[in-house]
């Protein structure tokens, strides 16, 4: 969950999100990101932990579903 | 179609002296200057370097998730569009009128995320680059956001030509609304290259002056015998233009006409100056506007403060306006607020419009010594009373050898 908990703050100090509207299963879309801002989200959070999603896994349709990938990207880094 | 008649009915301004046209022309009319000395760090070392930057906070005015993907020329753009728009009347519910053009001026772009991109690309090891870097550096960015932000669908135009961006992006605009292609445009311009690898490439074209003895806000010193170069500003200023029909339509005031507009190039040089060119661009303009040249009362001079610059533009004032040279009133606002290169002609009309408002021609601030070879009435250091003002011009040359004149009519109680 710590992936969700980045994203959390990310999105409210960064790009101006409501807190209360995120929630795991939140689109990006929903969000109101557009895909320059998802795109944008999924670098920040490759660099905060030194990751790297495929170009299939950056289309995640829910903040839940995208964190839930870094999740197991950060754990797989650590094997 | 007959030629439409082109009103100024809002102007909207971020500027180093502000965001507030009354004061802003107050400061300028007063001789005050907004030029200062910056700290500017680069390479792990430090300099100060004179300039007339923008105390910018755009606030409310951007939203957090949309200025992330700006360059500060477009910050400062989406906000001066704003102002702009809330004075013409024409910003309902924050929206712009669906139908508008923009037509913008910009030199550099986003030239503050062009340092930061290749800073980033550069560094040892690279570090991670933004994917919204290119959008952000587009010259055509600014325009686009305001477009994006106020629902305007008409032509988004921009025009990067150096020193003449946004004269041509005004008289473009002017020709567009008079030839009947558009009812109303936003036209202006912006530009924020005040960044450590921008302000290099000015210093090493050694044309950026050096600290007056009297302190730094007189570096700028246009016409003046003492003068040793130009001081680099920022800023945007965007007007809102409107044919006779749409203004009067909806009741709007107009600030003033704008008659006639004039462009040429020199073909002749990169860096140097062509009083040919100028003329051509003078006599042009006067020429689209009907207007003889003994009627025009004031000339926004372009001087920036350089030797070649300000005598070669005397000259053209003279082959322009023969003896009648000797009754205009001729003054470089630059001398106040520096050069804003992209957005410098929009400020100088913005100006312009003021000084015909108000019957009051802001002079050549810092101009103790005056240059004998510019023998003209560059009112020096006080502003002037000129009650009668009616028309007036305002020049703009750039690099390359582009020139551009627009004229300005006062309007006339009716």
């Amino acid at each position: 969950m710590k992936s969700f908990d980045f994203l959390v703050t990310l999105l409210v100090e960064e790009f101006g999100v409501n807190a209360d509207e995120l929630v795991p299963d939140a689109s990006p879309a929903g969000l109101g990101l557009d895909s320059l801002s998802t795109m944008e989200m999924v670098r920040e959070l490759e660099d905060e932990f030194g990751i790297k999603f495929s170009t299939e896994q950056v289309n995640f349709s829910t903040l839940g579903e995208a964190a839930a990938l870094a999740d197991e990207l950060i754990e797989a880094k650590g094997l | 179609m007959p030629l439409r008649r082109t009103f100024i009915t809002g102007i909207g301004v971020v500027s180093p002296h502000g965001d507030n046209l009354d004061e802003v022309f107050d400061r300028v009319f007063a001789g005050e200057s907004s030029v200062r000395k910056v700290p500017i760090e680069a390479n792990g070392s430090r300099c100060d370097m004179l300039l007339s930057p923008v105390d910018f906070e755009p606030g409310h005015l951007i939203p957090k998730m949309s200025g992330r993907f700006m360059a500060r020329a477009t910050k400062m753009a989406v906000v001066a569009a704003h102002h702009a728009l809330e004075a013409s009347g024409l910003l309902v519910s924050g929206a712009g009128p669906a139908e508008a053009g923009i037509y913008l001026g910009c030199g550099l772009g986003g030239s503050d995320e062009l340092q930061a991109h290749y800073e980033r690309f550069l560094a040892d090891p690279p570090r991670r680059l933004r994917a919204a870097s290119t959008p952000m550096i587009m010259a055509s960015g600014p325009a686009s956001h305001i477009s994006m932000q106020y629902g305007i669908t008409g032509p988004t135009m921009t025009y990067s030509i150096a020193c003449v961006s946004s004269a041509v992006a005004i008289g473009e605009a002017f020709r567009a609304i008079r030839h009947g292609y558009l009812d109303t445009a936003l036209a202006g311009g912006t530009e924020a290259q005040l960044n450590a690898g921008a302000l290099a490439g000015w210093r090493e074209l050694s044309v950026l002056a050096s600290e007056h003895t009297t302190g730094a806000e007189a570096s700028s010193r246009p016409f003046d015998a003492q003068r040793t170069g130009l001081v680099l500003g920022e800023g945007s200023i965007i007007l809102v233009l409107e044919s006779e029909d749409a203004a009067r339509a909806r009741g709007a005031e107009p600030l003033a006409e704008i008659v006639g507009y004039g462009v040429s190039s020199d073909a002749y040089n990169l860096t140097e100056p062509s009083s040919d060119g100028q003329t051509r661009a003078m006599r042009l303009a006067l020429e689209d506007a009907s207007v003889a040249g003994e009627r025009i009362g004031y000339v926004n001079a372009h001087a920036t403060g350089t030797l070649l610059g300000d005598r070669v533009e005397a000259e053209a004032i003279r082959n322009t306006f023969g003896s009648h040279a000797d009754k205009l009133a001729v003054s470089s606002t630059k001398s106040v607020h520096g050069h804003l290169i992209g957005a410098a002609s929009a400020l100088e009309t913005a100006l312009t419009v003021r000084m015909l408002q108000t019957g009051r021609i802001a002079p050549t601030a810092n101009l103790t010594d005056p240059d004998p070879e510019c023998d003209l009435d560059c009112v020096p250091l006080v502003g002037r009373e000129a009650p009668g003002l009616e028309y007036a011009l305002t020049n703009s040359f750039a690099f390359g050898g582009s020139n551009a004149t627009l004229v300005l009519r006062k309007v006339l109680a009716s």
